[in-house]
């Protein structure tokens, strides 16, 4: 018969390995799934005990049992179990996670997790939809620690992570996504660009700039950001944007058709609304053939057609 | 021999006694300059300022030096500095104008004349450089844009070039009238004008009439030389283009009634030209000749 203080100390590390467990679910991932490595073993342990237990004779197995009985006794005892508890509540206040949900249709993306009070520290990892949640592990406080969450196509957002319940962010819920920015370029501009001329997204920081992106290839569109499907309504107002510029039908179909396929740029940095956008195309004399600059809305694709630059100016 | 010899000194020195002193009238030719201007925007923003001035100094060479061996009544040479001293062609690459909002633009090249002693020809000329089409298509770098300027202006119809801005350069001004045929004798020599016979010349007139003089003009067919058989009061003019007055004319037959003498030549217009064949060899050692040009500098010569 177990001595009742011993049966409560028992309970007491159950509950403790229990919560541990969940813990670890939440914050490592690790799932009763997971632990099916242990069968085995389990089962191998299981068998020898019975087939021991077979072998022995009562007093042997008497005392056998007295003493693992007090070995348990002297390991459980309420000093041991006190610092077990007080090192699981510290470790689980100081220790948390961020789970990261993608979004399945999205590709392979960057992400970076980084202290709002640390930004040096950034950490930046390869998120694949494919593999499913992700979790990142991170030191917290007891009353939680901002992080600010970066995920390429999503709008950098500041979230707190607090102890034991960590963070979930779902992606396109939590983070929203960053606009898409569909520059459409005049035939000129298309021109200039199998000239030798060049393509330049910049972000207006005042009187500063910082470059985004820049491509070279002679196309009539280019999609800064996440790829994202034209909404058919565009094709309309690009026809009737075309025919007041006096376009014959001919002009407006290869327009539209070089509007419709653009191609896809990945900013250096994710667009977020608000941001200044310049776009300008300069020829193989980096003088300006087109341009176009816009402050960037809270709408998940951005139209821009560039306009065609009519102001002479002087070689740099 | 001694008597022979002595014949011909006689004959010679009578020869030079009884020859007449006309005065030699030979004409140069008019002398037009020739200049590039790249207007078009799209195709300015492509290249440096310096590109531009190098361009456009080149391709003004070239088309003079093109002109040449089409049209043979004028030295066609390029316009160096911005003094002009004579008739400018100009040759101004611009979009056609078809609205500041349209998106593909039509370009070409819009040919007109001025400066001094361009006559009274205001109208222009436009050839077609590139297509609306081709709007999109990349200028290229200064030398493709070059042999395109040179393609375009190969292939370009010089009848109406002719017929509706050079006609406005007189190649001379002055002539001698004649009348039998009625037409004009024009001081310059067929080869020299690289002129074909059934070329079609204008010709302005000071006529005397009870008012005083009037100017009239008159269409005239260049006809060949002007070889007449006998001795005339003109030799000065003999071997020079004679053309022929083309009948039925307003005023023609008042001309008629009038002395040659007291007519007076006023100019000399080329209304549609026939190529004697390839000119541009210009006279020979003709420093102006396109083949005596150093075309690697903008403006230079060797």
């Amino acid at each position: 018969m177990m001595n009742p203080h011993l049966f409560a100390r028992v309970v007491a590390l159950i509950l403790l390995l229990t919560g541990i467990f969940l813990w670890a679910n939440h914050h490592l991932g690790i799932a009763p799934g997971n632990l099916g490595w242990l069968s085995v073993p389990t089962a191998i342990l299981a068998g020898v005990a019975a087939w021991v237990d077979k072998l022995l004779e009562d007093p042997e197995r008497q005392s056998i049992l007295r003493t693992a009985r007090d070995k348990l006794r002297a390991a459980l005892s309420m000093q041991v179990l006190v610092v077990l508890f007080l090192l699981a509540f510290g470790l689980g206040l100081v220790y948390s996670s961020v789970m990261v949900i993608p979004d399945s249709n999205d590709p392979s993306a960057s992400i970076s997790i980084t202290p709002a009070d640390r930004l040096d520290r950034k950490h930046i990892e390869t998120l694949d939809p494919k593999e499913g949640v992700r979790r990142f592990r991170v030191v917290t406080s007891p009353f939680g620690r901002p992080f600010r969450i970066e995920l390429e196509g999503y709008a950098p957002e500041t979230l707190d992570v607090y102890p034991f319940v960590g963070l979930k962010v779902r992606a396109g819920k939590e983070l929203r996504r960053s606009p898409s920015l569909l520059l459409r370029l005049p035939p000129v501009a298309v021109a200039s660009l199998k000239n030798g001329g060049k393509l330049v997204v910049i972000r207006r920081i005042g009187n500063d700039g910082e470059t985004l992106a820049t491509d070279t290839e002679p196309r009539s569109a280019f999609l800064v950001g996440r790829a994202h499907s034209i909404p058919p309504s565009s094709y309309g107002i690009w026809r009737m944007e075309l025919q007041a510029a006096g376009s014959d039908e001919r002009g407006i179909a290869q327009s539209i058709m070089g509007w419709s396929r653009p191609k896809v740029l990945r900013p250096l940095t994710t667009l977020e609304p608000g941001m200044m956008i310049l776009a300008e195309v300069r020829s193989r004399a980096n003088k300006r053939v087109a341009s176009a600059e816009m402050s960037l809305g809270n709408d998940s694709l951005i139209d821009i057609g560039l306009e065609e630059v009519f102001e002479t100016e002087g070689s740099p | 021999m001694k008597g022979l010899g002595l014949r011909l000194l006689v004959l010679a020195l009578a020869a030079a006694l009884t020859m007449p002193a006309w005065p030699a009238i030979a004409l140069e030719r008019p002398v037009v300059e020739v200049k590039l201007l790249l207007q078009e925007l799209a195709y300015r923003r492509e290249f440096s300022d310096q590109e531009i001035l190098n361009l456009e100094a080149e391709a003004s060479a070239r088309i003079a030096k093109l002109l040449q061996t089409r049209i043979g009544f004028a030295k066609f040479q390029p316009l160096r500095g911005e003094a002009v001293t004579g008739p400018l062609l100009t040759f101004k690459l611009g979009a056609r104008d078809q609205g500041p909002s349209t998106l593909l633009k039509e370009v070409g090249l819009h040919i007109e004349l001025s400066g001094h002693g361009g006559g009274g020809s205001s109208k222009r000329v436009y050839w077609l450089f590139r297509p609306q089409e081709r709007y999109r298509d990349a200028v290229g770098n200064p030398a493709a844009l070059l042999r395109e300027i040179e393609l375009r202006i190969g292939d370009a119809d010089y009848t109406t070039l002719i017929r509706e801005v050079l006609s406005g350069i007189p190649i001379a001004r002055t002539g001698q009238m004649w009348t039998q045929p009625l037409g004009w004798i024009v001081p310059h020599r067929q080869a020299d004008l690289c002129m074909e016979v059934n070329s079609v010349l204008w010709i302005e007139n000071a006529v005397p009439s009870g008012a005083g003089p009037i100017i009239r003009s008159f269409r005239a067919r260049a006809a060949g030389s002007f070889q007449p058989p006998g001795p005339t009061s003109i030799e000065n003019y003999r071997g020079f283009l004679f053309s022929e007055a083309s009948p039925q004319q307003e005023g023609l037959n008042d001309l008629a009634g009038v002395r040659p003498e007291m007519v007076e030549v006023r100019a000399v217009y080329v209304l549609e030209y026939i190529s004697l064949g390839p000119c541009g060899t210009g006279v020979s050692g003709d420093p102006l000749a396109p083949d005596n040009q150093d075309f690697r500098r903008p403006g230079g010569r060797p």
